[in-house]
């Protein structure tokens, strides 16, 4: 990614760059390719709906590596310590239609850092329940219908659900009021110094250059005729 | 589908450029060339317009005066002869100057969502001096010389979906004329080729005045625009397996409809005489330097003159089902490279058949973007069994199987193929070993419970993530997968590229090594304003 002009403080990214960058840098921090793949769709998800996806993203992944995955249990998950809402979610979309999921009752997320993460997640599980779903915790709520933009309602600065980790309560609900389609967003403008910063941990997956490596790429003799 | 086969797969009339042809010719568009501004070294912007029932869209064109020494077709090079930039409609002077400032950077610069791909092309040196010196002095060059070539310049590389601020896929594939995979990409090459032939009129006029001719139509048509392509292209296949599924399902869908005719017109056969003599032609001035496609054309002439002699005398076109009747003997008799083109020459007089199909050639990838956690892994071992036996088959452990992976460079972020055992960074390597993975995953899976849910086991051992989603993926789409290791030391690279580049309808394949082309666009086909008649490849 060209992300280097000192020139520009703002760049405006694709859902594409978003989803590129957000794979290499999960990858770069430790996670698994799979789990990966999960933090480009969740930037993407967030980006659409106008979250703040790369300060969710950067803290997200700024841990010493990959930890914090919940202990699934029926109605109620808890970590040895603060789970990672990138785990998290994933194991909630995951076990989405199993006892352990939101579809029988109520399901307690205990202390997950950055509880916005989760969002794309609830979306996702409430996709596969076909069933409206209500997130609450200390720093925001949100309903969720199958397909439809969800509602959220921040208690404060958005940011407060950014950075403070809290339980978090999902389960599913009564149908809202009919909600508007999806924006059409496709851009996203972020800081260049974020930029930066997530270009930074994404190198982390990289190979370095060597002679060796310029010469596994390109033609044997010229390639200028 | 292997490798084998893919990698011998020719361009069909349902490959991405014809079915942009056969539109831009069935809703009449209309294209012009509003701006033309270049200096005496062919220097300056130039803009070209598809003009469709509904929309427009602009190529736009900086031409520029790269040193000799500056040409270079790898992705690292900072210049070329000449960079270009698909508008979403038609710009105005702010939107050129803008692009102007971004696009001959290329990766180094940025574009927005007005436009829809970012390119760039090298002039091949040798025949575009050739070119430019015989139109100089009044002449038509040297029309074997174009045939064997086959291009005045080359793409080096073709960037569309939200690549550098581009707009991205999703926008725009909700247009008819861009549904299909890949249309604005070839239409930004098919106009490419227009600004290639222009610019070498231009620099003849400039050399030789009044003297100075353009360059005829028969002769034109012997061009198309070059590509040189590497490994950037080669992960794609497998990154996109819904899609790629698609496209192979397409084209087993297109066979089978050809096979299924219980008898065969009058037209079709001779359809089918003329598109054969067309392919043997073709392979005559196809050539290559590589040893390994050395090989292959000779397959591929020998085939064809098999299939030449066959068809002749012992084919029987009064017979029932001769389509499929052909298509049984060839699969006994004929090489797979010339079964591969026996494959295109089959559909060539089948339009009406097939053509309707180009549309499904389009995914929804979202479909199959989330893991079904619900799945039992007894499910998930009965789709292992099904779509990945080729998968299991190997012995990883031995040497040969796992000697090569995949990687990002850190330079200029393109991927690479390493040597697992004699380089550094095979612990970074990218999940292009499919075959490795799933055999992992199906030892993974074998102690536990079969009634278990997946859910559970990705949880527990977050490592087989990846394969479980391909291998639920799977499910009812059987070519989402290429079937071979693609991390064994036998892996050519090359397979990949020609497979993908055959559906873009690429031709003259030229292997530089086995991990780079060069191919053709468009070699042989209209120009816009002659788009009338039938398009033969």
């Amino acid at each position: 990614m060209n992300t280097m002009s000192p020139v520009c403080a703002t760049l405006d990214l694709s859902l594409s760059e978003i989803a590129a960058l957000s794979c290499r840098a999960a990858r770069g921090a430790g996670f698994e390719w799979g789990e990966a793949d999960e933090a480009a769709f969740a930037s993407v998800w967030l980006s659409r709906a106008g979250i703040a996806w790369i300060a969710t993203l950067l803290a997200v992944l700024d841990t010493a590596g990959r930890s914090g995955s919940p202990l699934v249990a029926e109605g109620r998950w808890r970590g040895p310590g603060a789970l990672c809402p990138l785990l998290t979610g994933i194991a909630l979309a995951d076990f989405a239609l199993l006892p352990e999921g939101p579809g029988q009752g109520e399901l307690v997320l205990e202390n997950v850092k950055h509880p916005l993460f989760l969002l794309p997640f609830v979306a996702r599980t409430s996709d596969a329940l076909s069933r409206p779903l209500r997130i609450t915790s200390a720093g925001f709520e949100g309903n969720f219908s199958p397909g439809a933009v969800p509602i959220l309602r921040f208690a404060g600065a958005a940011e407060r659900a950014l950075c403070e980790a809290s339980s978090v309560s999902i389960g599913i609900c009564e149908a809202g009021p009919e909600t508007s389609r999806w924006p059409d967003r496709h851009r996203s403008t972020v800081s260049a110094a974020n930029i930066r910063a997530l270009s930074e941990i994404a190198m982390k997956m990289t190979v370095p250059t060597s002679a060796q490596s310029l010469a596994g790429a390109g033609a044997a003799g010229g390639d200028n005729d | 589908m292997r490798l084998a086969r893919l990698g011998s797969a020719h361009p069909t009339r349902l490959s991405f450029l014809r079915v942009l042809l056969r539109r831009l010719q069935r809703e009449k568009w209309r294209f012009d060339r509003p701006l033309f501004n270049l200096d005496e070294k062919g220097v300056g912007r130039v803009v070209y317009r598809a003009i469709g029932p509904e929309r427009t869209y602009s190529l736009v064109c900086f031409s520029h005066d790269l040193p000799p020494e500056m040409r270079s077709d790898r992705v690292i090079a900072t210049a070329w002869d000449a960079t270009f930039a698909l508008f979403d409609g038609t710009p105005d002077e702010d939107d050129l100057d803008r692009l102007e400032a971004n696009v001959p950077l290329q990766e180094a610069g940025r574009i927005n969502p007005r436009e829809l791909s970012l390119s760039r092309a090298n002039r091949s040196v040798r025949l575009f001096d050739h070119v430019v010196e015989r139109l100089s002095r009044g002449l038509q060059p040297d029309g074997d010389l174009l045939a064997e070539t086959g291009y005045l310049m080359r793409t080096t590389a073709v960037y569309g979906s939200g690549k550098f601020g581009a707009a991205d896929r999703d926008l725009i594939a909700n247009r008819p004329e861009l549904m299909v995979p890949f249309q604005a990409e070839m239409l930004s090459v098919w106009l490419t080729r227009s600004f290639s032939v222009d610019l070498v009129d231009h620099i003849a006029h400039q050399r030789g005045g009044e003297k100075a001719v353009r360059l005829d139509g028969e002769h034109r048509r012997l061009l198309g625009v070059g590509n040189s392509t590497g490994l950037g292209m080669a992960p794609f296949l497998v990154r996109h397996p819904a899609l790629f599924n698609n496209w192979v399902m397409v084209r087993e869908e297109a066979l089978a409809r050809v096979r299924a005719q219980e008898h065969a017109t009058e037209q079709t056969v001779s359809g089918f005489q003329a598109a054969l003599a067309n392919a043997i032609d073709n392979a005559r001035l196809w050539n290559s330097d590589h040893p390994l496609q050395i090989a292959k054309l000779d397959d591929l002439r020998n085939g064809l003159d098999l299939l030449g002699a066959h068809v002749s005398s012992e084919q029987d076109w009064q017979g029932d089902h001769p389509w499929d009747a052909l298509w049984r003997w060839g699969e006994t008799n004929l090489p797979l490279e010339a079964q591969e083109a026996l494959l295109s020459l089959l559909l060539e007089p089948h339009g009406d058949l097939v053509d309707e199909l180009a549309s499904c050639m389009a995914a929804n990838e979202a479909a199959s973007a989330a893991i079904d956690g619900a799945m039992t892994v007894g499910r998930l071992q009965a789709l292992m069994s099904e779509n990945y036996d080729w998968a299991v088959r190997p012995d990883y452990g031995d040497r040969q199987e796992c000697a090569r992976f995949w990687y990002v460079s850190e330079d200029k972020l393109e991927p690479r193929l390493g040597e697992r055992y004699e380089e550094p960074g095979s612990e970074l390597e990218l999940p292009l070993d499919t075959g490795r993975q799933v055999a992992r995953l199906a030892s993974a899976v074998e102690n536990r419970n079969s009634s278990e849910p997946v859910a559970r086991l990705v949880l527990e051992e977050p490592r087989l993530r990846n394969a479980v989603r391909r291998v639920q993926a799977s499910e009812g789409r059987p070519f989402a997968e290429i079937r071979d290791n693609l991390i064994s030391e036998e892996l050519m690279p090359i397979d990949m590229l020609r497979c993908k580049l055959a559906f873009f309808g690429a031709t003259r394949f030229d292997p530089r090594s086995d991990r780079w082309v060069r191919i053709s666009l468009f070699q042989g086909l209209p120009y816009p304003g002659e788009l009338s008649g039938e398009m033969q490849a």
